[in-house]
This record gives structure tokens, sequence and C-alpha cells, in this order.
């Protein structure tokens, strides 16, 4: 039983693990993409439904936080070999080179040597240690970090999000998830110089209780726990339309998603063969008409397919042609937004952060001055010399072997 | 022409012998046999599916073939970088498999059979009887020519052994360099498509997850930026990462192999000798990837530039009649019986529109926007058996025009007529209109 647990947490705790199950979710991938479009999407699906992906998803997490524990133990572990000088915790595999001599020299005039040759040197009077450059360990906790976080948040993500699309209208309450009756008292759209977006959307809501909230774009504002996702614009203008064929009129609110100019959408006239087409007209003075609220609609009327009457009308006007009469007295601008639950959208932006940082630190510190160490410490039998580079290794390598001749030539003067 | 994707087969399989021949230890006559029965072999296999197979379906094995093929060498590149970078562990040589008579014969007969099949592909023709002479012509050629590079092979230097992924990875690359000079085998074109899709999907999702509004708020410039990421030039470039990778993997793991532990040499001299021998050891044995890149790069040269002739008619201006119907008749100025595709252009109220008419093997029409809708509208040209997407050089079988979905051209509802077909002028403008506005679009290319 306890061969079984420590193969199984050799397999958890592998640098092989993360890349296998990632090749196992790319060649699902690739296997979706043959058959469907929306391969990504089913993949998502697939791996929410099936218990037997979200645990294999789960085993990058689990690997990291395991690996970020043996990572640091290790790493603790010879920073304190050489801070007490002590061999007993001195195993192989903890430095690149390893060797023990079969003789105690003094290590004294090593000191000079390599301190001569630009490394930091600290003895105790059983030990030298000898260390130059910045170590990438900071890196590879953080990098670890963010695969942690980033591993979750997908995992969090997939397997809790729920989504709602509301309409919220200006003056209208807000029903969602609740019964209090909080109404969205404006929506605006501002030009707005940012460093990423260049236009602002404000929705300002009352409570119930007589509170006012501003929701923006981003970084999104929540509502009762969920995050406000605005996804398209639109306006709701009262629509009265009249026909030859239909001369006591008919007057209803639509809500045409027809934001930005030239985008069309379609309501039908129930009850009878009309259906009108509307589209934003753009603003001769090149304005965006949703922000200065100067809007036009161009519309088309069909009957059965067959255009009967078109036209631009001002919000608040009135078109009459052949008998056809369309109008719209009011307006009120529209935003539909996701109400979106996601625990997973904090950790993917941490982690982002997090690999920002890794890569920030080891870049420098692999490349202009990597961390290089030398130890000598005395043992039952002798001394044990140890190695250990993050790079430079040639360059390292050859201080380390230049320090063991050096105590060989000294043991050959002293004989 | 014809001369020269000969050459490119010729090339290929004299590679593979001499590549397996040197990285062999065993009797020479074995591997010439085994290599021989095998690309006859692959020949009678590539004759088969051809002739039983319908449609595209036999070039659909041959490529899933190929892509398990280049899977695996990933998978092999992989494993050896990660042996290679391990704590307290060697890199294992290829000697014990390459001294191994059964070993050798088994991995000569395999690529053989690969390599007869690609040459079968490209001198078979599809559908009906097998031809029973041009499989014997083949398959003789393919022996005579492994018994001519088995005598060249003798006049080539030698090389350090390889191990098993350095000799995958030359073997791959020959095999992927053969696949690629057929149109229909080419695994680059359909990686680049995959590619753009996979980067579309991961940003658009990224989006949707990370609440990321919509490109109506973002500031023009950083929304350009960000459109970078949809064209056909970061599919290509995504594609060569993943198509190189395996290979840099395999130079990485020969690169960063760990120089042996020399601190218990007490003589500078003998230490840096040592070394020296080693690293230099360790260059050398980089001349194999390199000869895979070098090979893949053909590839992709050839996948990018196939030496094919397309059938791109110019399109003919249409017009609807007063009730908004174009009407295309089947004989006239142009054939639409003749089995190729036919283009139209058609204009109203300034905007305009391209779409092809083709007849299908089975005798009914397809009519078709001359774009698809996920990549820009650069349109269609035909060469055997299938159309080619400009714009990402993807093939479509002409079995598969007319079906909706990833790089085919987008399908148009139309109404078959006596004389001809009736395409309905503003449903057609209306769905180029939405696939170009989709294909133009950063956010959402494809939806």
């Amino acid at each position: 039983m306890r061969r079984i647990g420590n193969v199984f947490f050799s397999v958890l705790s592998s640098r092989a693990l993360p890349p296998l199950v990632m090749v196992f979710f790319l060649i699902m991938y690739a296997g979706i993409a043959v058959f469907s479009d929306e391969a990504l999407a089913m993949l998502m699906a697939q791996i929410r439904r099936n218990p037997f992906l979200t645990i294999l998803l789960a085993l990058i997490p689990l690997n990291a936080v395991i690996r970020l524990v043996r990572e640091t133990a290790r790493f603790l572990r010879r920073r304190r070999l050489i801070k007490t000088g002590r061999c007993e915790g001195l195993v192989p595999g903890m430095f690149d080179e390893m060797i023990d001599l079969s003789f105690s020299p003094s290590l004294a005039r090593l000191q000079e040597q390599l301190a001569a040759t630009g490394y930091r040197v600290q003895a105790t009077e059983t030990s030298l240690a000898a260390w130059r450059g910045v170590t990438v360990f900071p890196a590879r906790i953080l990098f670890l970090a963010g695969m942690i976080f980033l591993f979750s948040g997908i995992l969090f993500s997939l397997t809790t999000r729920t989504t709602r699309r509301e309409m919220l209208i200006e003056g209208e309450p807000l029903s969602w998830a609740t019964g209090e009756r909080d109404r969205i008292e404006n929506v605006s759209l501002q030009e707005h110089a940012g460093l990423f977006f260049n236009r602002a959307l404000t929705v300002k809501l009352a409570t119930h209780d007589g509170i006012r909230k501003t929701f923006g774009l981003y970084p999104p504002s929540r509502y009762q726990g969920a995050f406000l996702y605005p996804r398209y614009l639109g306006i709701a203008p009262l629509v009265r339309f009249s026909a030859p064929d239909l001369p006591g009129g008919f007057e209803t609110h639509y809500i045409l998603m027809i934001y930005p100019p030239g985008k069309e959408d379609s309501a039908d006239i129930p009850g009878t063969a009309y259906r009108v087409f509307f589209s934003l007209a753009p603003a001769e003075s090149g304005d965006d008409p949703f922000i200065t609220g100067r809007m036009a609609l161009l519309f088309r009327v069909l009957k059965e397919k067959e255009p009967v009457a078109t036209g631009r009308v001002l919000l608040g006007g009135e078109s009459s042609k052949g008998g056809y009469r369309l109008g719209f007295p009011d307006f009120r601008r529209v935003v539909a937004t996701d109400f979106v639950r996601d625990h997973g959208v904090i950790p993917i932006w941490m982690a982002l952060v997090f690999f920002a940082a890794a890569l920030l630190w080891w870049l420098p510190a692999r490349f202009i001055s990597p961390r290089r160490e030398i130890f000598f410490v005395q043992g039952f039998n002798g001394i044990h010399a140890v190695s250990r580079a993050e790079g430079m290794r040639i360059r390292h390598g050859g201080v380390f072997h230049a320090a063991l001749d050096s105590l060989e030539n000294n043991r050959a003067t002293h004989d | 022409m014809g001369a020269l994707k000969l050459t490119v087969l010729i090339l290929a399989w004299g590679g593979i012998i001499i590549v397996l021949g040197r990285g062999f230890s065993v009797n020479r006559l074995l591997l010439a046999v085994s290599n021989a029965t095998g690309f006859a072999a692959g020949v009678a296999v590539g004759a088969l599916l051809l002739s039983t197979l319908q449609g595209d379906a036999s070039f659909a094995v041959a490529k899933a073939v190929l892509s398990a093929l280049f899977l695996l060498h990933w998978l092999v590149s992989l494993a050896a970088l990660y042996r290679s970078t391990g704590e307290g562990t060697t890199v294992e040589r290829f000697q014990k498999m390459s001294n191994n008579p059964l070993s050798a014969a088994c991995c000569s007969i395999a690529v053989g059979i690969l390599a007869g099949t690609i040459c079968s592909f490209r001198f078979i023709p599809q559908g009906g009887e097998v031809p029973l002479l041009t499989v014997v012509i083949v398959g003789f050629s393919g022996v005579c020519l492994t018994a001519f590079f088995f005598g060249v092979e003798q006049f080539v230097p030698k090389m350090p052994v390889p191990t098993a992924e350095v000799l995958m990875a030359i073997v791959v690359s020959f095999i992927l360099f053969a696949s690629s000079s057929i149109p229909r085998l080419d695994l680059f074109s359909p990686l680049v498509m995959k590619v753009m899709k996979l980067i579309h999907d991961i940003v658009h999702q990224f989006f949707e997850s990370m609440l990321i509004p919509d490109h109506l708020f973002f500031r023009p410039e950083v929304w350009n930026y960000i459109g970078l990421l949809f064209g056909n030039r970061v599919g290509l470039w995504g594609g060569m990462l993943i198509w190189f990778t395996p290979v840099l993997l395999v130079a990485a793991a020969i690169r960063l192999e760990r120089l042996p532990s020399v601190a218990h040499i007490r003589q500078g001299a003998e230490r840096r000798t040592l070394l020296k021998a080693h690293i230099r050891e360790r260059r050398t044995r980089l001349v194999a990837p390199l000869i895979a890149g070098v090979m893949l790069a053909a590839a992709v040269f050839q996948s990018r530039f196939p030496a094919v002739e397309y059938w791109d008619p110019k399109p003919l201006k249409v017009a609807a009649t007063p009730s908004g119907s174009i009407f295309i008749p089947l004989t006239g100025e142009i054939d639409l019986k003749d089995g190729k595709i036919h283009k139209f252009l058609f204009k109203e109220r300034g905007r305009d529109a391209r779409f092809m008419v083709l007849q299908n093997s089975a005798g009914g029409y397809t009519v078709t926007l001359d774009a698809c809708s996920i990549c820009k509208p650069d349109g269609y040209g035909q060469t055997e058996g299938a159309v080619i997407c400009y714009y990402c050089k993807t093939l479509i079988p002409l079995e598969t025009v007319g079906k909706p979905g990833g790089c085919n051209p987008v399908p148009v509802p139309f109404m078959m007529e006596k004389n001809g077909i009736a395409i309905d002028g503003a449903a057609l403008l209306n769905l180029w209109g939405i696939t170009v506005q989709a294909t133009n679009r950063v956010k959402g290319a494809a939806r």
C-alpha cells in the first residue's frame, strides 16, 4: 500500500505531469476541431460535464502545489546547510557536482582564492561557502504560484460560472435576482481618453433603499455577487405604427440592439404581415449618436417580404408615406448585460501578474548574474565538496575545479 | 513540374534510406530488404486505399497516420528534453535498439510502408480498379532506388550514433517533406488553419472569461494590435512554431545535456580535454536536428508555394431581376455542367458579393460565397479534387464544398429551376456582408 502511495505521489509531483495533461487536452481539442467549429467551447463543456476530465485538469494545480512545497523545502535545506556548515543535511542530488576528498586541508587559503574570483565567501570552523549571483528561485515560486492560480481559476470558472443576460433599460426596474425593486436611473456613453478604452459606459442604479450605485466598463463592477458584463448597446423606442390596412395603428416599446450605427435589428408587428427593420443612422457630423443623444433611425417596412415603406426618422419624430405612418415619440437607452457569477476571474488575473513578475525576475537573474554556489564541508573522513550553478556552468565549473586543484596542491606542499 | 515532384519523392526516400543505414548498426542486406519490402507493401496499401475508399477518405486516412506520426514525434521530443534536463539522469543512447536486427527491420518496414503509400498517392489515380501496372512500376522503382541509395550510403561520412529521438526527427522530417509535395497530403496548411482557429478561440474565450468588453469600447490602435492575433501571419508563425518545435526540442535536449562530472580528475589539462571532447561531440550531434529542420523548412516552402496551377475564373458580373432574384442559366455563356467552379459578381446599391457555382459529382449543384466564415475573403481556386482557400492555403475536398463550417466556402441558399439556378440577391448581399464583416472584425471573427 505504501509503495502504491509512493508511486501515486511521484506521479502527482512529476514535472512531466502538466505537459502530459496539456498535450492530452490539446489532442482532444484537435479531435473535436475535426468535427466542430466550436472546438474550444465543446472542450470546455466536456470538462464541465465529465468528472474524469475535471479531475484530470485539477491535477495541474495540485502538481504545482506539491512542486512548490518540495522545491521550497529543498531550497531551504540547501540554505540551512550552507548557513550552518554541517554536513549532516548533505544528500546526493542537492547540488550539480559532489566529490569527497579523503584528506582535510585548511580552507583558509581557498577563501582568498574564491574571493579573488568575485565570489562572496563565508567560512565557519568546519566549512567554506562561496557564492555569487542572484538565484532564480523566487521566479520559480512566482511561476508555480501563477500555475496554481491560473489553473485553479480555469477550473473554478469552468465548473461554477453562471451567466444570466438582462436588458438594463433606463428608468426600468432591475428584476434580476431580487424581489427588491432596484431601478436603472441612467445609461450614458461618453468619449474617454483611457489607455485601452476610448469610451466610458456608465450605468447608474438606484437601489430600493435610496442608495445610488454606478457601474462602469472595466474592471467589472459587482451587483449582488455577480459581475456586470456589458455586451451590447441598443435603444428601446416607443414605436407607433399605422398602415392602410391597419388604420387603428399599433403602439409598443421595442428593444432594438442597433448600436453601432449600421447594425440592423427587426421587429414583427404582432397579428399582421408587417415586419420593420431598424438601424441607427450615422450622424452627419461624425459624432456618435448614442453619446450625443441625437439619434435618427433608418427603417424599412416589409409586408410579406415586399418592401412597402422606407425612411429616416429622428427619435421623437414621425414619418408618413403612402398611408404608412411610423413614429418614435419616446426612447430609452438599453445595455444588454450579462450578470456573471464566476470565482475564476480574479485568480486568472492574479496568475497573469505572477507570471509577469516571474519573467521580470528570471530574465536578468538567469542571463546577467545567475546563482553559482560552491560549498566545502568537513566530514568524518575528509572534505565534501559540492557545486551548483543556475547558469554559466562551464565557467563556474572551472572555478570549482581550480579550487579543488588548489586544495590538492596545498596537500602536496604540506606532505 | 512533374519532374520536380518526382525529385522531391526520390530525395525524401534517399534521405530516409541513408539515415536508416547510418542509424542502425545491423546487416546492410537485412536493412535494404526491409526497406524495399516496406516500400513495395506501402505502394500496395496506397493503391488499395485509393481504389476502395470513396472521396476524400483515402487521403484522410493517410493524413491521420501522418498526423499521428507527427504527434508521436512531438511526444518523443518532449520526453527527450525531459530526460536531458532531469536531475541525476543521463541520456540513454540508441545503441541497444540500433544493434537489434528485429527492431531495425521493423522500423525499416514501417518507414518503407509510409514512404511507399505517399508515393502511391502521387502516381496512382483515385477510384476504380487498382491499376496493377502502375502499382508494379512504382513499387519496382522504389526497390531499385533502395538498392541505389544503399550503395550511395557507404560514401556518406560517419556520424555519431544517433539517439532514438534524433533518428525519428530526421525520418519524420523526410516523410513530411515527401507528403507536402502532394497538396492533399500536406499537413502544414491545415495546421496553420487550426492554429489560427485555436488562437482565435483562445483570445475570444479569454475576453469572454475575463469579462473584457467588446471592440466598440476599445481605442482603435489597441484593437488593431489585438487584431494582429487573428491574421494569417500569426497562424503561419504559430504553425511554424508547432511544426519546428519537436526538432528544436531535440536540439535543446542535446544542447542541454549535462557535461560529465570531471571534478575527480586532478589534472586540469585532462579535465579540459575531456570536457572539450564532450562539447565537440554534442555539437556534432546537433547536425542531425539541423538536417531535420532544413527538411521541415523545405516542406513548409512546398506547402506555402505549391507547384500546382489553380483554376480561378474571373467573376462574371450578374444582375438581379426586378423581383430581386439572380438567375444563372445552366448553359450559355458559361457551362455550369463542366465540373469546374464558376465565379460571379453581384453588385447592387454600392454593395457587392462574390459567389461560385459548382456541379458536384452526383450531378447536383452547389452555390457558395467565394469566401469562408473564418478567413479574409481572398477567394478560392480549384485544383484536382479540391478547392484551395487562397488566404490560409487550406484544401477543401470538392465533395465537402457546399457544407458549412471551418474554411469551407459559405453555402448560399438557392432554388433549382428548370434551366438554371435562382438566388435571392438581397439574401446574398446580406450573407456576404455578415461573412466579410465577421472575418474583418477582430473579436468573435468566426462567429
